[in-house]
């Protein structure tokens, strides 16, 4: 049997399957394919202007260098006249971060970009190793969600930046979807699936150029280009619901491959069905937002969070039935729609980063760690070590 | 477990909601009688109705119902409650406020579906008030017509001078399609636009679905995989035909274990009538027999075992959605009738994704202008 050729080029030998729609490629087609796709998707929605400085939010995971290797080479292809540079949140997680900030370095040093480090513990006085000592593992993902978004835009500030693009591909967005469908976060749906989220909470536009991109794909392209990435998994993330959403998306796949896609088209096509009442400003917390890192644990771990939401709903529901309903007369016509009291968005009283609150999310969670810190250290006998008490 | 039968009430268990009888039913966080639960059904049911105006004045049994059958669990439940529901306002009054029509649709040579004859002459004898009607699949071909040439002539399936019977024609647009999801998909379609047009012409005025709220939960998911998220307030929600006929979703406050309970306390039991049709049930044997519709049933059937209130929340999310107001130009889809273009004009996700060649072809041969994207998606041959 002769091999089977390329059916993009008619020349070349195919080695690639793609996952995306089963198109037999060579490997030079399958990487041209792919960038133009993205390149697509950066000109279809215009998400750069030129002279436009641009922080790409680096973890040293497969997304993120595919992003910066992509960005890197259609700039220079197709002249967007942008300036990029690599910004990488430290959280403070041992045995996970401090590996993958390794990789960054390395990548900023092959892409020849400039790499601005943030870190939790310069900006907050707590690494996620600490909060997690602190706090355990339950619910340790919202300080870190809170943290990180503060972190992102601070990193940019630093570095004069209003841009900052993130990894995240298309599985993400379709898992995001059907997270928000199980958890009925209609105000999340309706943010989640934009390729841009822009919005008063920050100064800072957000984008996703491989919104469209297959993870299965992305890990293609980083293997056949030689990419350096680290793949560890962040080792504090049992978001349950992610998981649940995040094994279904991958069944979904199997069956159909375009799945994924469909998923992401039904969550642009569901935002704009979100009533209006439903849909609020992206506010400071990232709680459930996820981190991109919080892969493949399926429910096992984090079952715990399933059964705390039907706990709560099934409270709600009990509830329902002592509700004396008070407001049965039809309420007069009014004469103007219902303006919704408008968020207003101030500075944070203690770290002036924006926020609809007098004290910023993060500020209210550092001021909860901080509480448990010891203010003085207890000495028995001998005087010994420094002063170890921070705040 | 909540909705089951009690294997050992506790002594002295008395039922929540009357305080007299024995409570031998778990449901959700209460301890039913029997009298008790099936009064928790039927009112959950009527209640329903009655909010869409399907009960109404008495004598107007002008006001006709259309029942879609499936023989399964949910719309047997269903034809049982209304069916008492009318008995008691006939003894009461002599009148009743609405009349039955049961439409049963014959899709066994299209698409899995058990052997249902002996089953459907049961329900007959055990519901003599109501009329019956049986249709198959087929039929849809004479009412619609759904881009079929097209889509068949772009496989090369059909030679444009060859004459098939209706029911080939349809096995053969059918055996067009790509995968079984699409095939699972595109009867439901069908199924769907059949009962719609079934409904105009025999002058019913409602047209009442006996989706529960597992199944409902099931669609919404399963349609957000298919493409077809913006459409989910005309398949899972009250809402209009494309004819103007009312849909209702009466049992959408009901799981589908409740209604299994409900089934198997009715005396004289429904048992006997059920035709397990359900083909999302039954674990296909290879994986390549896997669709959409069928995993998500098996992810809610897990779901809803431990996390009831999670499948009720999904239902009351996506019923929260709204239906746009469509522009007075905007052109239905060929296929599903539902709108054609929701999504924004950043849309790129269709890169390398769908070769359009055939399906351009298929649209301008079905001279039914554009398939919405879950459609496009289902009859995509590429």
């Amino acid at each position: 049997m002769p091999p089977t050729l390329c059916s993009h080029c008619q020349t070349t030998r195919a080695l690639i399957l793609r996952p995306k729609n089963r198109q037999k490629l060579c490997k030079a087609c399958f990487i041209t394919i792919f960038e133009t796709e993205i390149h697509t998707t950066i000109t279809t929605a215009s998400l750069f202007h030129r002279g436009e400085h641009v922080a790409i939010g680096a973890s040293g995971g497969k997304d993120s260098t595919v992003l910066a290797s992509v960005l890197k080479t259609l700039n220079a292809r197709h002249d967007y006249g942008l300036s990029l540079s690599l910004l990488s949140i430290d959280e403070g997680i041992t045995g996970y971060r401090d590996d993958s900030l390794e990789t960054v370095k390395r990548n900023a040093a092959q892409y020849g970009l400039p790499l601005h480090i943030v870190s939790y513990a310069s900006l907050y006085g707590w690494t996620m190793d600490q909060v997690v000592a602190q706090v355990g593992k339950k619910g340790n993902c919202t300080y870190c969600g809170v943290f990180r978004r503060q972190a992102l835009d601070r990193g940019a500030a630093q570095l004069g930046i209003r841009h900052v693009v993130t990894g995240h591909n298309a599985d993400d967005v379709a898992e995001t979807v059907m997270m928000n469908l199980l958890r009925g976060d209609l105000p999340r749906l309706a943010r989640a699936t934009g390729i841009v989220t822009q919005s008063a909470a920050s100064e800072i536009k957000r984008s996703k150029p491989l919104k469209y991109a297959y993870e299965k794909e992305i890990v293609l392209y980083a293997h056949h280009m030689g990419l350096d990435y680290f793949s560890t998994e962040c080792i504090y993330s049992p978001e349950a619901f992610r998981g649940s959403a995040r094994a279904l998306i991958k069944n979904l796949e199997r069956v159909r491959p375009s799945a994924i896609l469909d998923v992401v088209r039904s969550g642009e096509d569901m935002a704009s069905l979100v009533p209006s009442g439903e849909v609020t400003e992206e506010s400071e917390t990232a709680e459930g937002e996820g981190c991109g890192s919080a892969n493949g644990r399926s429910s096992g771990g984090g079952g715990g969070q399933l059964a705390a939401m039907e706990a709560k709903l099934q409270a709600n529901d009990e509830a329902k039935g002592r509700e004396i309903d008070l407001t049965h007369q039809p309420a007069p016509p009014r004469p103007r729609p219902k303006k919704l009291p408008k968020q207003n968005l101030g500075n944070c009283s203690r770290c002036g980063y924006l926020s609809s609150q007098a004290v910023c999310k993060a500020c209210m969670l550092l001021e909860g760690l901080n509480k448990n810190r010891p203010k003085m250290e207890i000495r028995v006998g001998v005087e010994e070590g420094e002063e170890r008490a921070r705040c | 477990m909540p909705g089951t039968i009690l294997s050992e009430p506790g002594v002295g268990t008395v039922c929540a909601r009357c305080s007299s009888a024995d409570a031998d039913l778990d449901v959700r966080t209460e301890r039913l009688c029997r009298v008790c639960f099936i009064k928790y059904v039927s009112t959950k049911i009527l209640k329903r109705l009655e909010a869409k105006g399907v009960r109404g004045a008495y004598d107007d049994a002008s006001k006709k119902l259309l029942l879609p059958l499936s023989l399964g669990v949910s719309s047997l439940a269903l034809l049982h409650v209304l069916d008492r529901h009318l008995q008691v306002q006939r003894q009461k009054s002599g009148r009743v406020s609405y009349s039955i029509h049961v439409l049963f649709i014959d899709q066994s040579a299209f698409s899995f579906q058990r052997e249902s004859e002996s089953a459907l002459e049961r329900v007959r004898l055990r519901f003599p008030m109501h009329s019956f009607s049986v249709v198959t699949l087929d039929e849809v071909l004479d009412y619609e017509s759904p881009p079929l040439e097209g889509i068949l002539m772009a496989n090369q399936a059909l030679d444009k001078n060859c004459t098939l019977s209706r029911p080939d024609k349809l096995k053969a647009l059918l055996s067009a399609l790509p995968s079984p999801t699409s095939r699972l998909d595109i009867v439901n379609i069908l199924r769907g636009r059949l009962i719609a047009v079934f409904a105009e012409i025999h002058g019913c005025s409602f047209i009442a679905f006996g989706d529960s709220t597992t199944r409902l939960a099931e669609r919404t998911l399963a349609e957000t995989a298919k493409g077809r998220g913006g459409s989910l307030p005309w398949l899972t929600s009250d809402s209009m035909t494309s004819e103007g006929l009312k849909i209702n979703y009466p049992m959408r406050d009901l799981l589908k274990r409740e209604l299994i309970l409900y089934v198997t306390i009715t005396e004289p039991s429904l048992e006997p009538l059920l035709v397990d049709d359900d083909v999302l049930d039954n674990v296909p044997v290879s994986s390549k027999d896997t669709t959409i519709d069928g995993l998500m049933s098996q992810y809610f059937a897990s779901v809803e075992q431990n996390y009831p209130s999670i499948v009720a929340n999904v239902v009351r999310t996506s019923g929260k959605l709204v239906a746009p107001t469509l522009r007075s130009d905007s052109i239905p889809c060929g296929m599903c009738r539902l709108p054609v273009e929701l999504a924004s004009k950043a849309w790129a996700g269709d890169q390398g994704s769908l070769p359009t060649s055939s399906l351009e072809q298929s649209k301008e041969a079905s001279g039914n202008g554009p398939l919405c994207y879950g459609c496009t998606r289902s009859v995509d041959t590429a």
